[in-house]
């Protein structure tokens, strides 16, 4: 893939997603910009036999991708194994992981008590960068993490299996990416943009 | 690993951009992610190490820590700024350096476009009449609303600024 080809599916992609939330179904509703993201790359990487361009995002609009429980297992439909971050750092994801969803929880037992706690989702980026799920904003997460106020603290990470399993079979369309050949055209391109 | 205090105040300096080389996209679709970010990176949202609550609804009052968070929000000193004045400086200013590299008066058309394009039930109300109505006995924050809400009313406050009503 050349770094044009790249720039193209990403910027593509990306304003398809943004504009998820400029105009919005639900505009007190959650926002789902990564959620179209990584479907709009994987329909433009994979275009043949992907469920992706099926999958309805209205639910996580309605009631929020917050939920820990649900997002698990929504994201075990795909495939992904989901590693719990054993130290409060990034140090432990591989290229494997980029591109890929991580969550981070907020919770102050006194200044957020009445919240309870909060999970947010950022995208992994390499390099200890992460990108918030709104897809606004870069960090780093070694400096977002000394936050004495929101104390976020990382909850797990997910990773894309490429076993060959067609999970979310139906008819001729399936999850993608999901097998060998998917992970070199998947890993072509988050190699290109997280150096 | 990159510096960890390293910040990115808006997309274009991020290693993302350079890395896709999006420099050198100055069209449509580039102007509006960088509007789009600059909206967002502006908010509470944004997280650094420095990002306050900035809110003590949420604030457990048994406590003396809880207490003295309570009556610093209540009582944040003379020199205080709020937020949001903050906010819409910044904007303003990455506004105006979006122009200057779009181009005057292709940024001009194309932010007041995009406000007055903002799809609302009734053709005949405005986007901010629409977001105001939308939020008016709900006072519960919700982060998309929010986000709108500053994208569409400072589009009005940069027209403001130049002497424009749209």
């Amino acid at each position: 893939m050349t770094p044009e080809e790249r720039r193209a599916i990403f910027k593509s992609a990306f304003v398809k997603a943004l504009k998820k939330d400029l105009y919005p179904r639900y505009v007190n509703g959650s926002n789902i910009a990564l959620n179209h993201l990584l479907m709009n790359i994987s329909l433009s990487l994979f275009p043949e036999n992907n469920i992706n361009s099926e999958l309805d995002m209205e639910q996580y609009e309605l009631t929020g991708a917050v939920i820990q429980r649900s997002n698990k297992h929504d994201i075990r439909q795909t495939g992904a194994k989901i590693h719990t971050f054993k130290e409060q750092s990034l140090d432990a994801l591989t290229t494997s992981a980029y591109g890929m969803p991580l969550y981070v929880i907020l919770e102050n037992p006194i200044l957020l008590r009445k919240l309870g706690s909060k999970i947010m989702t950022f995208m992994y980026l390499g390099d200890d960068l992460i990108m918030d799920s709104f897809l606004g904003t870069v960090v780093h997460w070694e400096n977002m993490k000394l936050n004495s106020e929101w104390k976020p603290r990382l909850l797990f990470w997910t990773e894309l299996p490429f076993d060959g399993v067609k999970r979310m079979h139906v008819e001729n369309k399936w999850f993608r990416p999901f097998d060998s050949a998917d992970k070199i055209i998947w890993d072509d391109f988050w190699g290109g943009i997280c150096l | 690993m990159g510096s960890s205090t390293e910040e990115f105040p808006t997309i274009d300096t991020t290693h993302l951009w350079s890395t896709l080389k999006m420099e050198d996209e100055l069209d449509d679709d580039a102007l509006l992610i960088e509007l789009h970010c600059l909206i967002h990176c502006t908010s509470k949202l944004r997280f650094t190490r420095h990002t306050t609550i900035g809110d003590s609804q949420y604030t457990d009052e048994t406590v003396e820590e809880g207490q003295a968070y309570i009556k610093k929000q209540n009582h944040p000193g003379h020199n205080f700024v709020h937020p949001h004045t903050t906010r819409v400086d910044t904007i303003i200013a990455g506004y105006n350096s979006l122009a200057t590299k779009y181009g005057q008066a292709h940024f001009d058309i194309f932010l007041k476009n995009l406000y007055t394009s903002y799809p609302t039930p009734d053709p005949t109300t405005s986007a901010m009449t629409y977001l105001t109505q939308l939020n008016e006995g709900r006072p519960k924050f919700h982060v998309k609303w929010a986000y709108i809400y500053d994208f569409m009313s400072t589009i009005i406050e940069y027209f403001d600024r130049r002497g424009v009503t749209l």
